[in-house]
């Protein structure tokens, strides 16, 4: 277990020495959050309400949505695609270990950095907003919120993990990867409330395991949901369901790699 | 002796598009694509025993490299049979993985923004090497490839000849029984070069590891192979020794004799096998049998013989030889 330990360290390691690239994205997410709080504030200015959220409710919605995204949204799909494609993945296929593991493991290293980044950048950013947030938390909601987080992660790395595999039937999977960032990201409720949506679209994404990525942790957060079991149960089957697909894809494509370049 | 590596009628077929040039081929391609396919190794067999350093040659695109990657596990053949230390290499079983080591040239498995010892400490941990082991490996190799200064340093500022060297120590590190040189020197200075066929050399004797090396320089090849195996188009052309390539394919070797003055064509004709004259030199074509009495008749003849010259026809053009029929 300890090979993969390591490359969670390293990868670590690696996150610190590009602080540059980790604070420019950090710039950027707060620059689009900014862009959400005033294009809401004045819509909110004309009436009230919109659906079942005020305002103070759709800027704590957006804020947790640019908190998350910016912690589990790791390109997996460009990497394992460019690895396919330019035929890094043979260095990994050489030697024993699981290319699953070595990608999921290189992933965590970063996730956990930049959680602990952009957390504390965050919570700076929470006391300058606080008369605009509706936060107010129990320890239940706080164990549901991180566990939902989790798997929705999970899920996320998952769904993308495949979309990069494809590279071994495509060639070249860019554009692919882009439309379902699009896809997912309204899905997810990244864009906007799913609850907010029409109808048909809300029963559709029931159905999807997409919804699990932001929209029920933050619904968890907020308090817009009960605090049942099947809020984790679901989400859960679908990344051991995700988990074995993946595994069989991989198998199947990795009879048509072709390592590339050299 | 003990064979490590058996192919028998190995093939492996790429598919690939045509497109002619222009963004009007561009179009057509999109919609309507003619699949095609190239046979890069047709039918190869081969053995090579333990401890053996066996050259592959032949020029880009031969089936070199493809014969490597199938060797380890990376390419799934279409057709025939490996065996490696009595594995099946296609199903990358952890337990073969462990016994050998595949380095590229133009590939690289160190960790871009750490240092290479970074990467060796990875390496430890993936091939489950023991501590003991790997301070007396990475001491050993890290001396014998003198890059003390540098596995501290980050690989990307490293020069190509540091990171080759890098490269070899990460995957030397589990003792591997099979290694897999594919163009290890190439884009090296003549320096770097030696440095690594020295270290090979050695490093084979003292371990008996059993090397396959794929170089387009021949230098490479001579210096190190016992064995020789020559692919063109996917075939084997040749299989043996430098030694019986050179008595196949250069049966003659060149006497070359400076006199002191020039000859006349006459008295030359009577020495026979002259295949080039210029001014006072003269230069005899000779099989190898003959070359011994050949150059006692001309020294001891009334010639007046300033000094004789005997040489070797060189590698790279019998190889030339070969490959153009």
């Amino acid at each position: 277990m300890s090979k993969y330990l390591l490359i969670f360290y390293n990868s670590i390691q690696r996150s610190l020495i590009y602080r540059f690239n980790t604070f420019s994205l950090l710039f950027i997410q707060i620059f689009v959050f900014g862009v959400f709080f005033y294009l809401w504030s004045s819509i909110y200015r004309e009436g009230g309400q919109i659906g079942n959220y005020s305002l103070g409710e759709m800027v704590t919605y957006y804020f947790l949505v640019i908190f998350l995204s910016l912690i589990i949204k790791a390109d997996v799909a460009w990497r394992v695609g460019d690895e396919i494609r330019l035929g890094t993945m043979t260095t990994i296929l050489l030697r024993p270990i699981s290319y699953f593991g070595y990608t999921f493991s290189r992933l965590a290293g970063e996730i956990v950095f930049n959680t602990a980044v952009y957390f504390s950048s965050f919570l700076i950013l929470f006391l300058f907003l606080k008369d605009y947030l509706n936060i107010s938390l129990n320890l239940e909601q706080v164990s549901f919120f991180l566990v939902s987080v989790i798997l929705g992660t999970a899920i996320y790395f998952l769904f993308f993990y495949m979309v990069g595999l494809s590279t071994f039937w495509f060639g070249f999977v860019w554009g692919f990867n882009f439309t379902m960032s699009m896809i997912v990201s309204f899905l997810e409720g990244a864009v906007i409330p799913l609850d907010l949506l029409p109808e048909f679209i809300t029963r559709m994404s029931n159905f999807l395991p997409f919804k699990y990525i932001m929209f029920t942790p933050i619904s968890i957060f907020t308090k817009r949901t009960e605090l049942t079991l099947d809020l984790l149960i679901i989400p859960l089957v679908w990344v051991i369901a995700l988990y074995f697909i993946s595994l069989i894809m991989f198998k199947i494509g990795v009879k048509k790699y072709e390592g590339y370049g050299a | 002796m003990n064979k490590i590596i058996e192919v028998k009628n190995l093939t492996k077929t790429y598919d690939y598009f045509k497109k002619e040039p222009g963004l009007k081929n561009s179009f057509k391609n999109l919609f309507k694509r003619k699949k095609l396919f190239k046979k890069a190794v047709d039918d190869i067999s081969f053995d090579i025993n333990e401890g053996e350093i066996v050259g592959f040659l032949g020029p880009n695109g031969a089936g070199k490299t493809t014969t490597l990657k199938m060797l380890s596990g990376i390419l799934t053949p279409n057709k025939g049979e490996i065996k490696v230390l009595d594995y099946n290499p296609e199903k990358r079983e952890a337990e073969y993985q462990r016994q050998f080591a595949l380095v590229m040239g133009q590939k690289n498995q160190l960790w871009w923004d750490l240092p290479p010892m970074e990467s060796f400490l990875l390496n430890k941990e993936i091939y489950g090497v023991s501590k003991q082991e790997f301070t007396e490996n990475l001491d050993e190799l890290v001396k014998a490839l003198k890059i003390e200064d540098i596995i501290d340093k980050q690989v990307r500022k490293l020069s190509l000849g540091e990171r080759m060297k890098s490269e070899l120590v990460a995957s030397l590190l589990h003792s591997p029984k099979v290694l897999f040189l594919d163009e290890p020197t190439i884009g090296l200075d003549v320096i770097a070069q030696k440095n690594i066929r020295d270290f090979l050399k050695k490093y084979n004797q003292k371990r008996k590891t059993t090397i396959l090396l794929t170089s387009h320089y021949m230098e490479d090849i001579v210096a190190l192979c016992d064995r020789l195996i020559i692919i063109n188009e996917g075939k084997i052309i040749y299989n043996g020794s430098i030694n019986d390539l050179m008595k196949k394919y250069a049966p003659n070797k060149m006497i070359t004799v400076f006199f002191e003055k020039e000859i006349s064509a006459n008295e030359l004709k009577k020495l026979d096998k002259v295949y080039k004259i210029e001014d006072c030199k003269v230069l005899f074509k000779v099989s190898r049998e003959e070359v011994k009495n050949f150059a006692t008749k001309i020294l001891s003849s009334d010639l007046p013989v300033k000094d004789i010259e005997i040489s070797e026809v060189d590698v790279d053009s019998i190889i030339r030889n070969v490959f153009t029929g």
